[in-house]
């Protein structure tokens, strides 16, 4: 049996669990087990809660040095917000993120973010691997936007909303920055592939601007949201959030021509 | 027209290089990347820069391979620097800047993310069929097992009051030194069976007592007496004009072995 290989954020997390609900049970199938199901194949899922994009670029490397490249039968990368910051401690390497990188600026984070996209497509073509890549959530609009209090800052305190937001610091205004990270975003456009969900076309250019959890919203619109998420306090995709994000993942394969 | 050679690398192939420590000191001789090209007939992009890490080496060499003709590329050549060192870019000129080393994490976390960065810059390479090599120019993680010497303007300050700065302390190493190199070596050690040891110079990643080198120690500080002569002044170890031909001389017969 193939491996499907897949790396990402909390919303990959096989052991996702709701620091809001800490006494609630998660263990229902996430999307990628779903996937794994589908196409045959036995997943090794290396997603985890908190990290960002240079986790799950290395996770993946790391993972593919290690396993015989006739094994691999899919990559995939489910990429996250680009301002946080991994890295590794102790002689497990155990991995770890601040939440924004304590020393670059959004527009600079989005750069790195576009360089392991491409760093991405260049490991999985080099062994040629079958490879698909998607934004899981907002690469960054919801910084840009102002960063929300965390699930756990709102179990802290209650009194917390969405609307009590980090604000955005720009760099020249907000208008400027925009424009620039649209720039940015643009450059790599016609170098990607293989980006599940960059033929939206609300944003030509923006190609990173839909994402598999706009996808499960979609949903919601003509219902009611509590169907697909966890909880009002915890926004992460629950059991049937988790099927939805799994089913566009699998017709998205077919109509790239993935596998 | 010609082909192209890549360069990338930290202060050492710094085509801009400055002396912190002798600022008076004109340092504008060719470096090791520009003599190299010369030599080969070819055209240089020399993207290195002084103080930077690895994870700039990788990043600035994987967006300058994207954006030239790949037809063009003669040869890709990179000099890697110390894991612990952080780099990172900042406002709308995406301008990098750097740390001497990273607040987060600790030399386990950090090499690893280098050796990371070998393999990626490989695979780069290897995917469109690039020419390369790599080496270390100076000690991915021994300096920081050493205790880390003082910064160049803590240097400055004590050349200021007349103090040697080989004598300043350094800062402590706060892990078992003998122990974690042991880890950090089979660390290594587990890379070698993906790395292509035939185009990175001195594998195992300079490290002497593996078998490997760092370019700077087989050419300009090598011994003690060949190295004098081949260097700035004994407070500033970066290559002068005549250790860059020796380095350059050095790659060359690599290239060519």
């Amino acid at each position: 049996m193939k491996k499907l290989i897949v790396s990402g954020d909390s919303c990959t997390d096989l052991d996702f669990e709701s620091v809001c609900h800490p006494t609630w049970d998660f263990s229902w199938p996430k999307w990628p087990e779903h996937v794994a199901k589908h196409l045959g194949m036995e997943l090794v899922c290396l997603g985890a809660g908190g990290q960002g994009n240079e986790f799950i670029y290395s996770t993946l490397q790391d993972e593919i040095l290690h396993t015989p490249h006739e094994e691999i039968g899919l990559v995939i990368a489910a990429w996250s917000q680009s301002h946080r910051e991994d890295y590794q401690e102790g002689w497990f390497g155990r991995w770890r993120a601040n939440r924004v990188h304590k020393s670059s600026d959004l527009l600079n984070c989005v750069k790195k973010s576009m360089r392991q996209f491409m760093s991405f497509q260049i490991l999985c073509e080099r062994f040629n691997l079958p490879y698909c890549h998607f934004m899981m959530g907002a690469l960054y609009e919801s910084m840009f936007k102002g960063l929300e209090p965390t699930e756990l800052d709102k179990l802290i305190n209650p009194k917390l909303t969405k609307d009590d937001k980090i604000d955005y610091k720009p760099i020249r205004s907000r208008e400027l920055d925009e424009t620039e990270i649209k720039r940015q975003i643009a450059k790599y456009k016609y170098k990607m592939k293989n980006f599940l969900t960059d033929n939206i076309p609300k944003e030509k250019l923006n190609f990173t601007k839909f994402t598999m959890l706009d996808v499960m919203h979609e949903y919601y619109k003509n219902g009611d949201i509590d169907e697909y998420i966890v909880s009002p306090l915890d926004y992460h995709p629950n059991e049937k959030g988790h099927k939805v994000i799994a089913d566009n993942v699998i017709q998205r394969l077919s109509t790239y021509k993935v596998i | 027209m010609k082909k192209i050679l890549i360069a990338g690398g930290d202060s050492f192939t710094d085509k801009n290089f400055e002396s912190w420590i002798h600022p008076e000191i004109d340092t504008s001789w060719p470096k090791w990347p520009e003599l190299l090209a010369e030599k080969l007939d070819m055209e240089c992009i020399n993207v290195a820069n002084s103080g930077y890490g690895n994870d700039y080496i990788y990043e600035s060499v994987l967006e300058t391979i994207s954006n030239t003709d790949r037809e063009r590329i003669g040869l890709v050549i990179v000099g890697w620097s110390q894991a612990q060192r952080k780099t990172w870019q900042e406002t709308k000129k995406l301008i990098w800047k750097n740390k001497r080393h990273d607040s987060d994490g600790d030399i386990f976390g950090w090499t690893k993310r280098s050796l990371l960065y070998y393999l990626s810059y490989q695979n780069l390479c290897q995917r469109w069929n690039l020419k390369y090599l790599h080496f270390q120019t100076i000690p991915l993680f021994s300096a920081w097992l050493e205790g880390s010497w003082p910064d160049d303007d803590e240097i400055v300050e004590k050349m200021k009051l007349n103090l040697d700065p080989e004598k300043m302390p350094r800062l402590k190493y706060p892990g078992n030194k003998e122990l974690d190199t042991e880890f950090l070596e089979d660390m290594v050690m587990d890379f070698q069976k993906h790395i292509d040891i035939n185009n990175f110079i001195g594998w195992p990643a300079g490290i002497n007592q593996l078998g490997g080198y760092c370019l700077e120690h087989k050419t300009t500080r090598g011994r003690e007496d060949e190295g004098r002569g081949l260097r700035i002044s004994e407070y500033d170890s970066h290559p002068n004009a005549k250790g860059q031909i020796k380095m350059m001389e050095f790659l060359y017969e690599k290239i060519n072995s």
